[in-house]
């Protein structure tokens, strides 16, 4: 546990060269387990996406956690006018209106490096963060639609179906308070996200993310996310309001 | 031969939809219990008494409530059940516990924590919930009685109806009450209920109120 307590640490130091978690890993190479309808059973908890110990080294600050978009190429992420001056704004603030960092919500699908738990059901997936605000994501399996009369949240309405062995996740309805990351790339309320999971085998779970938000990006763009499993970890408990240290830092420049 | 069979199906309706007795999953709701001793044999030891004559209800409004007052809460809950493990979803500040039920026994060296550590296990029909680890900044209730970081609670659910469900909870707490006591109420299934999102810090009016009643 304490290493985690050393990530949190050490994200506020960018110049650490490599902040990979030590920790169990599953065997390689065994198949995703299956429930006994036949679909893949992604339940399991998982490291924050890149913060495996099997995962290339984190260099620099560079996680998704900051950057939504780390490694891709500017023209692979189609910010609109509008949202290039946004995230001028929160650049020259120096994040200081972070959501996450004032306890509120991530929001759908922003991630932090923390572990988070997948517990699956024929009817329900449920998502179990240990960290942000401790709280949860539910999609439904049961072949509803989307609520008609949707309000706008922080996670959104989530409803999934398979497509062979990938779980399509569609959420919409999330409301324009929630930022992707801590450099603020925006997140509108036309924001209308597919998350693709799969579980190549046992040790790994893989997330294609399509982000279709014509309110900040001129067209669909692709983040692409990857979890290693840590077997026999539980999540731990993760109370951001209590003896918050970073709001005092988010004065801005 | 159709009417008869038919007949026999609608005589065993009732009962097939109670069929699997043991499964807790779905939308529940409980009555608001703002006072947790109402009806028991509740007792406070002197050290007891002090801290609830104490109790002033100036507590952080966002801050966990710990396992008796989340319970004692109106909004629903969500109960979702896997062979090894109970999940309960809480509208109200919008957390959870998980708790396992594979057999496992709380750890050795238990962090005290909002919610401490919990092992369940099944008792025929009934889910047993063992709670240990708590730490002491909550209250059992909103009137504020006490409890000590020695609490140590069993929660029993057991599905009694198709619609209802048993829940008691055993209150052990050697340093602010004199013997172990036990409160009791039924939940209500909430067939097409949806858990809404909570979102305790955001817009929050509470704390300006919260001005202490001493």
């Amino acid at each position: 546990m304490f290493t985690r307590f050393l990530l949190t640490t050490l994200l506020v130091v960018p110049a650490i060269a490599q902040i990979n978690n030590k920790g169990p890993e599953a065997p390689k190479g065994l198949p995703a387990p299956r429930t006994a309808d036949g679909h893949i059973d992604f339940t399991g908890i998982y490291y924050g996406p890149g913060y495996g110990p099997s995962d290339p080294p984190i260099r620099g600050g560079d996680t998704i956690a900051r950057n939504i978009t780390r490694g891709m190429k500017p023209e692979d992420v189609p910010l609109l006018p509008s949202a290039v001056e946004l995230m001028r704004q929160r650049a020259e603030t120096n994040s200081k209106d972070d959501p996450e960092g004032l306890c509120l919500p991530m929001g759908t699908p922003r991630r932090d490096p923390y572990p988070w738990k997948i517990v699956q059901t024929p009817t329900l997936f449920v998502i179990l963060f240990e960290g942000n605000v401790h709280s949860y994501r539910q999609i439904f399996l049961d072949g509803r639609p989307h609520d008609p009369n949707v309000v706008e949240t922080w996670w959104g309405d989530s409803i999934g179906k398979w497509d062979g062995d990938t779980l399509v996740v569609d959420t919409v309805g999330m409301n324009d308070k929630a930022w992707l990351d801590l450099l603020g790339h925006p997140r509108t309320s036309q924001a209308h996200i597919i998350e693709r999971y799969t579980r190549p085998e046992l040790g790994r779970i893989n997330i294609e993310i399509t982000i279709d938000d014509p309110g900040a990006y001129s067209k669909p763009w692709k983040v692409y996310e990857s979890s290693q499993l840590a077997p026999g970890w539980e999540i731990i408990e993760y109370i951001c309001n209590e003896n918050n240290r970073d709001v005092d830092h988010l004065v801005g420049k | 031969m159709f009417k008869p069979a038919s007949l026999v199906l609608l005589a065993l309706a009732p009962m097939a939809a109670f069929a699997q007795s043991n499964d807790l999953t779905g939308v529940w709701q409980g009555p608001y219990t703002s006072d947790l001793t109402r009806g028991t044999s509740a007792k406070l030891t002197p050290w007891g008494q002090e801290q609830f004559a104490k109790f002033d209800g100036k507590q952080d409004p966002c801050l966990p409530v710990g396992v008796t007052r989340q319970v004692n809460a109106p909004d629903p809950v969500e109960i979702v059940q896997t062979p090894s493990r109970i999940v309960i979803l809480y509208e109200s500040w919008h957390i959870f516990r998980s708790i396992p039920t594979d057999g496992r026994e709380h750890p050795k060296n238990i962090d005290l924590t909002w919610f401490g550590n919990s092992v369940g296990k099944w008792e025929g029909d009934t889910l047993v919930i063992d709670i240990a680890g708590l730490n002491d900044k909550t209250s059992l209730d909103t009137v504020g009685h006490p409890h000590s970081d020695q609490l140590h609670l069993i929660e029993r659910l057991k599905r009694t109806g198709p619609k209802t469900m048993a829940y008691e909870v055993t209150v052990d707490d050697p340093k602010a009450y004199t013997a172990p006591w036990k409160q009791s109420r039924v939940f209500q299934l909430k067939d097409g209920l949806e858990l809404m999102e909570y979102v305790c810090l955001e817009n929050e009016k509470d704390r300006g109120h919260l001005v202490g009643t001493k």
